[in-house]
């Protein structure tokens, strides 16, 4: 089975970078009015296996974006911890159709064969975080793992096909 | 812009003229120094590398900025229309009206986990 990823060593951020271990600062309901008291804001950081979801050129090119966008990728069995829904038989193959909105599935890096490895990443997640603080990442990384052509536009092309959807207020019956 | 569609001999001839066996330094109308150039059979020599520099200029002048604005398939589609009043405009993010410090404390609450998926048919 041909490869979905490709390990790359230099220090650029572009799309489809697997970023794994990343803090995502998750500010609470009411750290405004705690802001107002002059209270010390207390910041939880959660850590996210990450992918990038900006494009390649709007990263290489000037100016860099200040915030970077980026989806939660998971391991399909820590998914299933969450949702024992997708452990019945056949849901994760609507997912590789396409029929299940906001997840796409990607090879294991390692093992593609093996679908039971396979990662699933979220589009309902979406995070920003700074420029500089994810090249920094990669850098320290070292050696990293990056969607190869054409997966890398097929997963880019999920994503905005799940960004652009739009809601009907009703739809003609189902035949 | 330069794009693709100005004629790159036109700018050759234009630099080179007819005449190859001298080139001029200075500007248009101000006093004009004759550069010395190699005579007999160098000067066709001296040509061929000369012609192929002036080329080699003229291609960078004139493609390297349309190759800069085709790395953005979408700022490259709307140059087209740059006599149309359609060109793109280059802009920064507007900065914030107010920005607040507040003291915070970052903490690591732990790994975070997948977002509950209700289905349908569930």
């Amino acid at each position: 089975m041909e490869p979905f990823w490709v390990e790359c060593t230099e220090a650029i951020l572009r799309q489809g970078v697997h970023l794994p271990d990343c803090l995502v600062p998750v500010p609470t309901e009411d750290f405004d009015s705690k802001a107002k008291a002059g209270e010390t804001v207390e910041i939880p950081c959660d850590v996210y296996d990450l992918i990038v979801v900006t494009q390649s050129c709007d990263l290489v090119n000037e100016p860099k974006p200040q915030f970077v966008t980026l989806c939660p990728i998971y391991p399909i069995v820590e998914f299933e911890s969450v949702n024992q829904n997708f452990k019945k038989k056949g849901r994760w193959n609507d997912v590789l159709k396409g029929r299940v909105s906001g997840l796409h599935l990607l090879a294991s890096p390692t093992s593609p064969a093996n679908n039971r490895e396979a990662l699933v990443v979220d589009f309902r997640e979406i995070y920003s975080l700074p420029h500089n603080y994810l090249v920094r990442r990669v850098h320290n990384l070292g050696s990293y793992w990056r969607l190869r052509s054409p997966y890398l536009e097929h997963f880019s092309q999920a994503f905005a096909r799940y960004f652009m959807r739009v809601g009907l207020p009703s739809d003609i019956p189902r035949f | 812009m330069p794009t693709l569609r100005k004629p790159t001999s036109e700018h050759i001839g234009s630099t080179l003229g007819e005449e190859h066996s001298r080139t001029t330094l200075g500007m248009p109308g101000s006093h004009v120094q004759a550069t010395p150039v190699p005579q007999g059979p160098e000067s066709l020599e001296f040509s061929r590398i000369l012609e192929g520099v002036l080329s080699h200029l003229v291609t960078l002048e004139t493609l390297q900025p349309y190759f800069e604005q085709a790395r953005d398939p979408y700022s490259m589609f709307f140059g087209y229309l740059e006599n149309s009043g359609e060109a793109p405009l280059d802009y920064r993010s507007k900065p914030p009206a107010r920005t607040d410090t507040m003291g915070t404390r970052f903490f690591v609450r732990g790994r975070g986990k997948p977002k509950p998926y209700p289905l349908e048919d569930d």
